[in-house]
């Protein structure tokens, strides 16, 4: 009776050995770049609060220096309002929230596939770029009407620029790759900008990133997923200049393949992200990289994320800050408004206070 | 229950897994192929792994439907279920991002739901190899080639 015993453990590690040791090596395909520096400052921020938000499927539509507005992809008009308070005089700041839900005016029918709610004061705008549509309604008023509805276009991603214009990221009709573009309230009304985002390999996925409005410089920035760059333009989608970021990949590591059963044209190999998320605020660049650089420990990232802070103005590499995991989760969403460092985990959501000193714009930083 | 008939139910179960795992793989080979190569732990292998899977699961189906070749093939299974679970269990405490491949129904279930009916199975396996050790003399020893 011994033998088999010894024979199945013996399979059962080798197997099993095998395996992890498949992952060691993928692992360490993954991490090894790391030919850059960091320049870390300790007392970046302090939590000043935190909550609990149960799902796990909110998103930041907006956020203002008092309230934080979420959205939740899963239940498309359901806004979670929070409201941060003053500090007190224990210097800790209490939150209450409240739920809406929001109304859609004259509607019909709700066609929807893939809407997303943004905030930028006044307004509220719910885009659904999958079903062509843009409603918008007032904060505080929770009512939106349908907006520019026949001037909607096809897009992946929105952002309101102003009262009566967006930003897009779409796929061309004529090249069938990412594409910048503006939907604006006159003629005319839909207006792509080619040659902005710069195919390296498909056009589809190598070009993919993150569309961001910085509203108190006007300034509008495409930080790529893939590679090392951010595009700086201003609001007509003039481009100011292309910024690097500190890392060295230069050139997306990705590929694609056509799935031809579900008619899909999907990533076949884990692509190497450079720039996971990311948020822009008063002239600044705040970008979380999954990248260890030279200069820091092997395991700097299991307790903790990188941010990497880049200034707008001429797109220089400032200083880099760690924001630790939450019940060993890294963050999935942040953003920076005046003095608060708000971050999104899984379902928890914590607001901090910037120290003052290392992100004020003018005086130049020393260390 | 009759030993050999627990050894017989237990190995139509894994029959019936390992076909219809790898004929739904290699049904829509395409799809497999690139979510293989989607894994974080296999993108290296992918292109190999993709045969190496579904040819293995076929394999041992056979062994495990003659008499004689039972034993090694319920090792083989055993092992092969090891192998998967570890996978999972990589993926969900080590990986960022959790892909599957499994095919068919076996892909819709949750990641929880996939380790108990992995262990199941790997139980099933251990049961009905040790016991075809009581009654019946095992035909030589075996070397499990497969790890």
């Amino acid at each position: 009776m011994k033998k088999p015993i010894i024979l199945l453990s013996g399979c059962a590690i080798l197997s099993s050995l095998l395996v992890v040791v498949l992952y060691g090596f993928s692992n360490h395909y993954i991490r090894k770049n790391n030919s850059f520096l960091r320049v870390i400052v300790k007392d970046a921020f302090y939590g000043i609060s935190g909550k609990d938000l149960k799902y796990n499927s909110y998103y930041i539509a907006g956020t203002t220096r008092r309230h934080v507005y979420l959205a939740n992809v899963t239940a498309p008009l359901h806004l979670l309002v929070l409201n941060t308070k003053e500090k007190d005089s224990t210097g800790i700041a209490i939150t209450d929230s409240t739920e809406i839900t929001l109304q859609i005016k004259n509607l019909e029918r709700l066609t929807y596939k893939r809407p997303r709610i943004s905030v930028l004061e006044p307004y509220f705008y719910i885009m659904d770029g999958v079903m062509p549509s843009l409603y918008r309604g007032k904060l505080n008023e929770w009512e939106a009407d349908s907006f520019m509805f026949d001037k909607a276009a096809y897009f992946i991603d929105g952002i309101p620029v102003s009262a009566r214009s967006f930003a897009i990221k779409s796929i061309s009709g004529l090249t069938n790759e990412q594409i910048l573009g503006r939907i604006k309230a006159d003629s005319p009304y839909v207006k792509f900008t080619p040659g902005i985002l710069q195919k390296q390999i498909d056009g589809k996925f190598c070009t993919d990133g993150m569309l961001h409005y910085d509203r108190a410089e006007g300034k509008l920035i495409y930080l790529y997923y893939y590679r090392n760059q951010y595009i700086v333009m201003d609001t007509s989608m003039n481009v100011t200049y292309r910024g690097n970021t500190i890392d060295t990949v230069s050139h997306a590591q990705v590929s694609g393949a056509k799935i031809s059963s579900e008619g899909s044209y999907t990533m076949s190999t884990p692509p190497v992200t450079v720039n996971e998320t990311s948020c822009v605020s008063n002239g600044l660049l705040f970008v979380k990289s999954p990248l260890l650089s030279k200069n820091e420990d092997e395991n700097a990232f299991k307790w903790q994320s990188a941010v990497d802070v880049y200034d707008l103005e001429n797109g220089t590499y400032q200083f880099s800050f760690y924001v630790p995991k939450f019940e060993g989760k890294s963050f999935r969403e942040f953003r920076v408004v005046e003095d608060r460092l708000i971050v999104l985990y899984d379902h928890h959501l914590e607001i901090n206070e910037l120290n003052m000193k290392y992100f004020s714009k003018p005086e130049s930083i020393v260390f | 229950m009759k030993r050999t008939m627990i050894i017989e139910i237990i190995c139509a179960l894994f029959i019936i897994l390992f076909v219809y795992a790898a004929l739904t793989k290699l049904l829509d080979y395409e799809k497999f192929r690139i979510q293989i190569g989607q894994s974080p732990l296999l993108t290296a292998f992918a292109g190999w792994i993709a045969w190496i899977v579904p040819v293995t699961e076929f394999l041992i189906s056979i062994m495990l439907v003659f008499v004689r070749l039972r034993l090694v093939g319920l090792y083989a299974a055993f092992s092969l279920m090891v192998m998967f679970t570890t996978y999972i269990v990589c993926i969900l405490t080590l990986s960022l991002y959790i892909p599957c491949s499994c095919g068919g129904v076996l892909e819709k279930l949750g990641w929880k739901e996939h380790l108990i009916f992995n262990i199941v199975f790997i139980i099933l396996a251990a049961v009905a190899v040790l016991i075809s050790y009581k009654k019946v003399k095992p035909i030589a020893p075996v070397v499990v080639a497969l790890s």
